[in-house]
């Protein structure tokens, strides 16, 4: 048996579901295996019965969402990458379907088959068209069921697999004439969508208004207290260090350094007050784990020491400011005007501003 | 004191001390239910409510059957001659301290008011001149750790949230007891958790004492007395007999007060200041759902009622809102409420339901379905109040000045007027009063057209178009303006004042054009005189001001003003002419400032040397002592300036002879024979002396010469690099000058100056070679078969 890299969020947190289900005494949708609130609880933690909180920065959202799949309206989960929606849209189905696994992979190349249904072609020719030779898409089998079905990143469909959705959203039923005059799969109970999407990514195809009225939207924000998003972020590295076996720290200097910088760049705005450039690359809580996560295992396998900022400026010019000139330029001067004044009171800002500076112009 | 709860919870309903209190959150309609409920069973000899002690005259006023709420007390407090600051209590329908005078009221009870009087408030102390004071602070609702704490274990976000969730939902109960048991236990954990700074803070131990005592000359004279008051008070108030000993504040000035109208919007800007619940007409709306049912609220009919209202009033906005998103609005909000454990849609439901049905795509944090509904809920009503209940002079002094220049205001029509301001003295005292209230900013008038004095446009038209409407928005404002000033000059002044003030707190206070406007706004509004300390001000900034270009276009506008008579007219004892002297001295020193002039302000400080001459030339200009410009100039030239500097100083020196014409000549030459790395650097003195006397250019012999040779001689790249250059130059000549420089050229090269504007070396035979080649071109394309698609004109543009 092999280790694998991530579980489904229903098997990682089957114990949570389990006792969640248990004590569920409010009324449950048909369809749902939870109730309502239970989902709730389940995304946003409950201290009674050992819930983690798995959600962070705005529990009214979480409520708006739940809301939105009881109803006939599908869920759309749109705002900037890396602020957690595709953790959201998979916490909410294996809390409502107890699946999150009927999942379709948005991109160019998804046909209106990977919403529908495709056919075993051997069996197709051996037998012709039959129950056996079908296959169904994740959103079909989700109808079939009454569970949640989930579509990635839908705007990177071509707006012709889109607007396969209207009519599964309105109709909430699939025919399939091929296996005989009147057949169809009627959407069971407990039956949505929850889609996500980028609006302003480069490259995405734009959303038909007649899609956009069957779905809620909801935007997902960073998160707004630099305090929670620095004890998410430190949580959330610890989780993930603890799988290897060396050991690393991350003082709470550096820790603050990393949280600052990416909020700075990310809102254009320092906690002073003074304006700062915004970088094209995206400065989200997720990819500040992934900067803590990489300079950690940097120090900890090749340094052999304690994380310090240099660690972080090394992977921020890696991670994040990958190969944009211009983001580069922006860079500097967030290093030239606001760390070096930081620098003069903080060792660890005074060490990120000549790691920024070495490396750019180096 | 183990667990100061407990004791709050007993002393709340002390039946055999015949004391009883009613913990509240100001604009509550939960609570002014239940403090209804109280009255009715209890019948008390005394209603003691939480408000200013010597607001308590309005009381009969308030209960006046032609107040129609929302009304506010206005209380204006002059703290010196000079400092004045105002403060509102307002009252809405669902205010329960309103509702217990009310009912207070039917039952024959005394009613009180018991808070400290206002002059003795600290937060009145405290408030810079001319702002509004906050009387209510409900800041410990909104914040503190415990609020915390447990709105996150409701899954509320705030406390606005966690107050609707726990107590709103109340709305209607017949168990007034339960319910002040539980805002009590609420506000006693709120105010155990509070930092000491809040709960004991000087100003509440302060009022706590004020009231404590109150209570305790109320029980003397005979229960039962129910006191409404704070929630975040009621515990140190329980136990009346045993007050803290702290000092109270002597009262600083005398105040005054008036029952106003007041306004759902100013109520709701109030609640910025932590003042009570926001969006009053939310509230509202579920307070007389309350009434209409004699109970809790029909919840569902309710959000119906509003979600449907909500959509008319966008769709009468422009911002329909499709049936199926409207439905959807609904089910979210109702829905939602259920999840959280409500009877029915709360404010924040509603919010939340708006944001899901509404929002097609990303929403920014300042999303523009929430501020529309946030602006439903607040509503836009105003209230009524008795006539005898007056209001204040600045409102009583703005209706007797438009009735004497005799302005209609008999209603809220729009009307016109057309003054003839220059011939009728009555005419010319109603334009001063409008532009008065225009000063104010209080939406009563607007001047359709007429002179512009402050900014010097078309001075010379005889008569203003204004339109006006006195609106119950336009009595607001000037109950709002009445911190300001008693009457209209008054509060102009104090207007002009304050915009002083904040001027030098941004750092404008240097800025002369700014000063110099609102003093011209000052003397349309009629204040003349009153501006003795303005005009002081002015000249002292005038005196230590450092741009020689702003200084000389006050000098500009300051002679315009010394000269103006009719509505300009200045009055005999404001010394502009001192003031225009003091400008003329001052410009002239800094005009030792011109050779080292910036780069950047050499276009200005050109154009400023223009304007002095024009000052110098123009009428009056013979009353300012010529030679000390004369002087100046004359070391300016000296003195090596920037070659734009230098051109218009020469040429004001040539032309008023006292240096010769060669002088001019000889620095132009200089100029375009210069090593310089920009070609246009070439006619900096050029430049500067069409700026500033461009007929020397054609009166001067040698200029017009030297200029065609330097054009002459000027390799054809450099010619095209300067072009723009020269002719921006030369913009400013007027046609007519123009055509006399190009006369004098024309002829410099042996021709006439019309000769070069057109082609005039073309005869018949041109045109007959040029229709045979048009004729050969045709011919050949209908040869290669293009006529089609080449010479045939396409239908649809035919």
């Amino acid at each position: 048996m092999v280790d694998v890299q991530r579980e489904a969020a229903e098997q990682r947190y089957a114990a949570e579901l389990a006792r969640l289900s248990e004590g569920d005494a409010d009324p449950r949708p048909r369809g749902w295996v939870l109730s309502p609130r239970a989902v709730r609880r389940f995304v946003l933690g409950d201290d009674a019965l050992e819930v983690s909180q798995k959600f962070f920065g705005d529990d009214a959202l979480v409520d708006r969402c739940i809301v939105s799949l009881l109803g006939q309206q599908g869920l759309m989960l749109v705002g900037e990458p890396g602020t957690a929606k595709s953790l959201l849209s998979e916490l909410l189905a294996a809390g409502i379907s107890g699946d999150s696994r009927l999942v379709v992979q948005g991109s160019a190349g998804v046909l209106e088959d990977h919403l529908r249904y495709g056919w075993n072609y051997a069996l197709l020719l051996a037998e012709g068209p039959s129950e056996r030779a079908l296959i169904p898409s994740p959103v079909l089998s989700a109808m079939r069921n009454g569970k949640i079905a989930r579509i990635e990143e839908l705007t990177r469909c071509a707006p012709e697999v889109q607007d396969a959705m209207i009519s599964l959203l309105s109709e909430r039923t699939v025919a399939i004439p091929e296996l005989g005059a009147g057949v169809e799969d009627r959407a069971a109970l407990g039956f949505n969508v929850i889609g996500t999407a980028n609006l302003r990514d480069l490259g995405v195809n734009e959303m038909s208004s007649a899609l956009k009225r069957r779905f809620n939207f909801e935007t997902v924000h960073p998160i707004a207290d630099a305090a929670f998003e620095k004890t998410l972020i430190a949580r959330q590295l610890q989780d993930r260090v603890a799988d290897h076996p060396v050991n690393a720290d991350m003082g709470d200097d550096v820790l603050d350094v990393l949280v600052q910088v990416f909020r700075d760049l990310r809102t254009g705005r320092t906690s002073e007050g003074a304006t700062v450039a915004q970088p094209k690359s995206v400065m989200s809580t997720a990819e500040a784990v992934n900067v803590a996560h990489a300079a950690t295992l940097n120090a900890a396998y090749l340094d052999g020491g304690t994380v310090n900022a240099d660690h972080v400026a090394r992977q921020l010019r890696g991670v994040v400011f990958k190969d944009d000139p211009e983001d580069a330029r922006k860079l500097r001067t967030y290093a030239d005007t606001i760390a070096r004044s930081r620098g003069r009171s903080s060792r660890a800002w005074a060490t990120f501003y000549k790691s920024v500076k070495d490396g750019l112009d180096g | 004191m183990d667990n100061p709860t407990f004791n709050v919870l007993d002393g709340l309903d002390q039946r055999r001390a015949g004391l009883h209190f009613a913990p509240i959150r100001h604009h509550s309609p939960a609570c002014a239910w239940a403090v209804a409920r109280m009255i009715d069973e209890i019948r008390p000899a005394h209603v003691l409510i939480e408000a200013p002690a010597d607001l308590e005259r309005h009381i009969p006023d308030l209960l006046d059957r032609a107040t129609r709420p929302p009304v506010a007390i206005a209380v204006l407090l002059d703290r010196d001659a000079e400092s004045r600051v105002s403060a509102y209590y307002p009252f809405c329908a669902h205010s329960p301290e309103l509702i217990a005078l009310i009912h207070g009221a039917k039952v024959g009870a005394k009613l009180r008011m018991i808070d400290l009087p206002s002059p003795r408030m600290e937060a009145l102390h405290h408030t810079p001149p001319g702002r509004i004071a906050p009387l209510l602070n409900e800041k410990p609702f909104d914040g503190g750790t415990y609020i915390a704490a447990l709105a996150r274990r409701t899954g509320c976000r705030d406390g606005f949230e966690l107050w609707d969730h726990l107590f709103e939902t109340r709305l209607g109960t017949a168990d007034w007891r339960a319910f002040f048991q539980a805002v009590g236990t609420y506000c006693a954990g709120m105010r155990a958790a509070a930092p000491r700074d809040d709960g004991a803070a000087p100003e509440n131990l302060a009022r706590e004492a004020h009231m404590a005592a109150c209570i305790r000359t109320a029980l003397k004279a005979g229960g039962p007395v129910v006191v409404v008051a704070g929630g975040f008070h009621v515990p140190a108030l329980v136990d009346p007999g045993n007050p803290p000993d702290v000092p109270i504040r002597e009262p600083i000035g005398t105040a005054q007060s008036y029952l106003i109208r007041y306004g759902f919007a100013a109520m709701d800007a109030l609640s910025g200041y932590a003042a009570g619940l926001p969006q009053p007409a939310y509230y509202d709306d579920l307070w007389h759902a309350a009434l209409a049912r004699n109970g809790a609220p029909p919840w569902s009919d309710t959000a119906l009622d509003l979600v449907s209202g909500f959509a008319q009033k966008m769709r009468r906005d422009g911002n329909a809102i499709s049936l199926p998103a409207q439905t959807e609005m609904l089910r979210v909000a109702d829905r939602l409420a259920r999840m959280r454990g409500r009877p029915g849609a709360l404010r924040h439901d509603l919010i939340d339901a708006a944001l899901t049905a509404l929002v097609k795509g990303e929403t920014s944090h300042a999303e523009v379905w929430t501020e529309r509904l946030l602006t439903f809920l607040r509503g836009n009503a105003l209230g009524e109040v008795p006539p005898s209940a007056g209001s204040p002079p600045l409102v009583e002094d703005a209706r007797r000045r438009a009735k004497a220049v005799r302005l209609d205001i008999s209603d809220g029509m729009r009307r016109r007027r057309t003054l003839d301001i220059r011939r009728k003295a009555s005419h010319l005292a109603a334009s001063r009063f409008l532009h008065a209230m225009m000063l104010l900013e209080i939406g009563f008038a607007s001047r359709d057209a007429g002179p512009d004095f402050v900014n010097g446009m078309r001075t010379d038209l005889l008569f203003e178009e204004w339109t006006y409407a006195w609106s119950p928005a336009v009595e607001a404002r000037l109950v709002e303006a009445a911190v300001l000033g008693d009457d209209v000059p008054g509060a102009c002044l104090g207007l002009l004042k304050r915009l002083r003030v904040e001027m030098a707190q941004t750092g404008e206070s240097r800025d002369l054009d700014l000063l110099t406007t609102l003093f011209c706004r000052g003397l349309l509004a009629g204040l003349g005189a009153k501006l003795a300390s303005f005009v002081a001000t002015l000249a002292d900034e005038i005196r230590i001001h450092g741009a020689f270009e702003a200084v000389a276009g006050c000098l500009r506008r300051l002679q315009h003003l010394s000269l103006s008579k009719g509505p300009m007219a200045i009055p005999d004892i404001l010394d502009v002419t001192g003031l225009r002297d003091a400008a003329y001295h001052r410009m002239v020193y800094l005009c030792d400032d011109l050779p080292n002039t910036d780069p950047d302000a050499i276009d200005a400080r050109v154009e400023a040397l223009r304007m002095v001459l024009d000052i110098l030339r123009g009428p009056g200009g013979e009353t300012l002592d010529h030679t000390l410009f004369d002087d100046a100039i004359d070391r300016v030239a000296r003195a090596d300036p920037p070659p734009e500097i230098l051109g218009a100083v020469l040429a004001i020196c040539v032309q008023s002879g006292r240096q010769p014409a060669d002088a001019l000549v000889a620095a132009m030459v200089g100029n375009f024979h210069g090593s310089l790395p920009q070609i246009h650097d070439r006619i900096g003195v050029l430049r500067g002396l069409l700026a500033a006397v461009p007929s020397l250019l054609w009166i001067v012999s040698g200029l017009m010469e030297a200029l065609d040779a330097f054009l002459c001689d000027l390799p054809e790249d450099d010619f095209i690099a300067l072009l723009p250059h020269l002719r921006l130059a030369l913009t400013v000549l007027n046609p007519r000058e123009t055509d006399r420089v190009a006369q004098i050229l024309a002829a410099r090269h042996g021709g006439h100056g019309v000769s070069y504007l057109a082609e005039t070396g073309f005869d018949e035979a041109d045109l007959g070679r040029g229709l045979a080649a048009e004729q050969a071109v045709r011919a050949s394309i209908a040869a290669d078969g293009l006529a089609d698609w080449l010479l045939e004109v396409p239908e649809e543009t035919q």
